[in-house]
């Protein structure tokens, strides 16, 4: 019984062949590969079986969904945690070194890398994702913050004097 | 000139083709003349570009429409016509920006151009109008697409991109001071984070703080509604301490942990203040973990008064005594305390404070005090006397945990034999007997039962002998992880050359190889502070290690403040056969060479070494 092959189409048309596993670790693929493949197997004969099963994802794009399939394939044999229990622990977690490199993409890409593993369900990658943005953000003075991503200072003088009256109980680390 | 009029006329009746071919040639010609310098020939290439622009756009050639109307642009800057018409062909083509940018740069031109050129210069005003108008609806309009916004300025704000929950999820793994930063960014930023309002719920406050300062912070909670933390610590000073302390309790704040430190209001005064406000004692009640700090007034109800308004929920609670004072002016009756919920216990009284107070403290809080569930208690500095000691230890059935730190002239065999009676099987045991003279106390009567679990020892200046510390480790189990042994004058690592006496059970000198066959899974091992404990004796406790190859799972020493040299050291790794590699040893206040210590490194026995 050979398994039946996936294809992912993305918003701009294009077709990714993929792996089931590959394309299970997004939860939202999975549960409608669930529906449209039931459990019982035994319908073996079915004439159709050998058809590729078609998953449209329209709100992501090919250069995007290439990026999400390889970390897909990367992690395929691996099972993460339930991730419901143990909140603050994943929190304080640093992030994957292999994570971390795979995420060094330019911030627009990151984003959408985001957009898209909240769309498709696919909880390890969103939290590393936010995680990197976090990152991104930790440490830096206001001003650092804006220039990494590039923000207009839209406060007054005395505006920022007041913010900054307004937060003097607060332990400067 | 008849070209130019039946270019129009065809125009007109709609045969835009044929109005398209024939404006060419009239623009060729008029382009000539131009050139020879026949300047009356430029308004009316302006026409005829104007034109033969209006039939590209209506054939729908929208980029020879626009390259006419640029030229138009040029040849007569000041004419509203063309920038109209090429705004509206980068709308026609979806180019919002372009067609913006387009009116930017006209309406700039032409108002330079009036004021250099004042009344002189003909404008059509009416279009003019139209012009500005324009302008101001596309700039409306992108601010209200925030995509346009974001290509303008090419700003890569992640408030742009990510929704309103990933972009909590984000601000979720900063720091307050992170975050503090954050709220400067734009006012963008600060609204969002605004809108969090689990943002801080841990928030940390200056030490030191001002009643200002304090005010302001209650403030920043107010209007964010954060009514409910995780942890908040407090630090008073003796200034404004009253007043902060009031502005605390009745904030109406829901906190699980408190850390609080009061400079001089004592418990007499803090209940005082509690048993006044409503919110105050709701706040108490909701603790699920404190962390008290203060002065202590011994007044007959000692502390029972104010932990009476702790909720049945809380789980820890840490008390240091910071100072101890006995007040005859009120005298108050104790009350009655029962923490069904608390797991642990510890109370901590700064040294050299009133004896006489410590006892008399801790036998009234002790005698009110019910908390039958705690599992891990520590005691350190507490005059507890032996009669309530046996009491409070006999109750606690479900103690794992247990330290008692210089507790008045508690001994380690009594301590033992009260452990003993309830027979709970303890996890850890650590016991330092003050340094009062007290008699010396056996352990062979006691059973040993309690200790058949116990995976961490600690034992500082007992009067504990080998032979002592031989049943204690063989009942364990040989399950014992962490050992620490520091100071116990009784137990002797080498005889000295100079002892002639034939040694007896209680002054035989430790044998590593009973010693480490007791203790086979041991991970950590401090011998701190021993009688004896030389090179000779890492000698017979490397070779015992060799013999035994107990205890494999070794990975920390700790030798500090004994008489060893490097070569002692050295030998524990050195000695054929050894199989000693540690992750960590310390041996602070040994006599070590540099160079013995970057040797251990080199060679791969320690993973590092600390002096």
């Amino acid at each position: 019984m050979t398994e039946r092959k996936i294809i992912i189409i993305t918003s701009d048309g294009d077709k990714f062949p993929v792996e089931r596993k590959v394309a299970e670790k997004s939860i939202l693929i999975k549960n409608m590969l669930k529906n449209l493949l039931p459990a019982e197997e035994e319908e073996e004969d079915d004439e159709d079986e050998d058809e590729p099963i078609e998953v449209p994802t329209q709100n992501v794009r090919s250069a995007v969904m290439k990026n999400i399939l390889e970390w897909c394939d990367h992690y395929k044999d691996y099972n993460f945690p339930d991730d419901e229990q143990d909140d603050d622990s994943k929190k304080s977690a640093p992030i994957d070194a292999w994570d971390k490199n795979f995420l060094n993409v330019d911030q627009e890409m990151l984003y959408e890398i985001i957009l898209a593993a909240n769309y498709l369900n696919i909880k390890p990658l969103l939290n590393a994702g936010c995680k990197v943005v976090a990152e991104m953000i930790r440490g830096k003075s206001p001003e650092e913050i804006r220039k990494t991503f590039n923000i207009v200072n839209d406060f007054t003088p005395e505006e920022e004097a007041a913010i900054r009256r307004e937060n003097e109980w607060a332990e400067d680390r | 000139m008849d070209l130019v009029e039946k270019g129009l006329h065809l125009f007109e009746k709609g045969k835009y083709q044929d109005a398209r071919r024939v404006l060419s040639r009239a623009v060729d010609i008029a382009q000539e003349e131009l050139k020879k310098g026949e300047n009356q020939w430029r308004s009316k290439l302006g026409l005829l570009l104007d034109s033969r622009a209006a039939c590209h756009q209506k054939l729908g050639d929208l980029d020879a429409a626009l390259a006419d109307a640029r030229q138009q642009m040029a040849l007569e800057p000041y004419k509203c016509k063309s920038y109209l018409r090429a705004s509206k062909i980068h709308t026609l083509a979806g180019r919002d920006k372009d067609a913006l940018e387009v009116l930017e740069a006209g309406v700039r031109r032409l108002e330079r151009g009036k004021t250099k050129y004042g009344s002189r210069l003909q404008i059509n005003e009416r279009l003019f109008e139209k012009m500005t108008a324009e302008m101001e609806e596309l700039r409306q309009k992108s601010l209200r697409d925030p995509a346009a916004k974001r290509r303008k300025v090419k700003s890569y704000d992640p408030l742009n991109y990510l929704p309103f929950e990933l972009q909590a999820t984000v601000f979720s793994h900063l720091d307050q001071s992170s975050i503090m930063s954050c709220l400067l960014v734009s006012r963008r930023w600060k609204q969002a984070l605004e809108s969090m309002p689990r943002l801080l719920h841990s928030p940390v406050l200056k030490r030191n703080l001002t009643l200002k300062e304090l005010v302001k912070f209650l403030n920043f909670c107010r209007s964010r509604q954060c009514r409910s933390f995780e942890t908040l610590s407090l630090s008073l000073r003796a200034v404004e301490e009253s007043s902060m302390l009031k502005q605390l309790l009745s904030s109406g704040f829901e906190v699980k942990r408190l850390n609080l430190s009061l400079a001089k209001y004592d418990n007499f005064e803090l209940a005082k203040l509690l048993s006044n406000s409503t919110t105050g004692r709701k706040m108490c009640a909701s603790l699920k973990e404190l962390s008290l700090s203060l002065p202590v007034v011994e007044n007959g109800a000692g502390m029972t008064e104010l932990l009476g308004y702790l909720g049945a929920n809380i789980t820890k609670l840490n008390i240091v005594i910071t100072d101890l004072v006995l007040s005859k002016l009120v005298r108050r009756e104790p009350s009655k305390i029962d923490l069904p919920q608390l797991r642990s216990l510890v109370i901590m009284v700064r040294p050299k404070l009133h004896e006489k107070l410590n006892r008399r403290l801790m036998r009234v809080l002790f005698a009110n005090f019910t908390a039958d569930n705690v599992q891990s208690l520590h005691l350190i500095n507490c005059d507890v006397e032996a009669v309530t000691m046996q009491k409070v230890l006999e109750r606690l059935q479900k103690l794992e945990h247990i330290s008692a730190d210089s507790c008045g002239a508690l001994t380690l065999g009594e301590y033992l034999r009260w452990l003993s009676r309830n027979r709970v099987p303890l996890e850890s045991l650590s016991m330092r007997e003050s340094s009062l003279p007290r008699p010396a106390s056996s352990v062979s009567d006691v059973d040993l039962r309690f200790l058949a679990r116990l995976k961490s020892l600690s034992l500082e200046n007992t009067s504990l002998n080998f032979h002592q510390l031989l049943l204690l480790l063989q009942s364990t189990n040989h399950q014992l992880r962490h050992l620490k042994l520091k100071a116990n004058y009784k137990l002797i690592f080498t005889r000295s050359a100079f002892d002639t006496r034939i040694p007896s059970e209680s002054t035989r000198p430790v044998s590593f190889r009973e010693f480490l066959q007791a203790v086979p899974q041991l991970e950590s091992l401090a011998l701190i502070q021993c009688t004896n404990l030389t090179d000779s004796a890492l000698r017979s406790l490397s070779a015992e290690m060799v013999n035994t190859s107990c205890p494999k799972g070794l990975k920390l020493l700790d030798l500090s403040a004994n008489e060893v040299s490097g070569v002692g050291v050295i030998d524990l790794f050195q000695r054929p056969r050894s199989w000693l590699r540690l992750d960590q040893l310390l041996a602070h206040g040994c006599d070590l060479h540099p160079d013995t210590l970057s040797l251990l490194v080199r060679r791969g026995y320690c993973g590092n070494v600390q002096i």
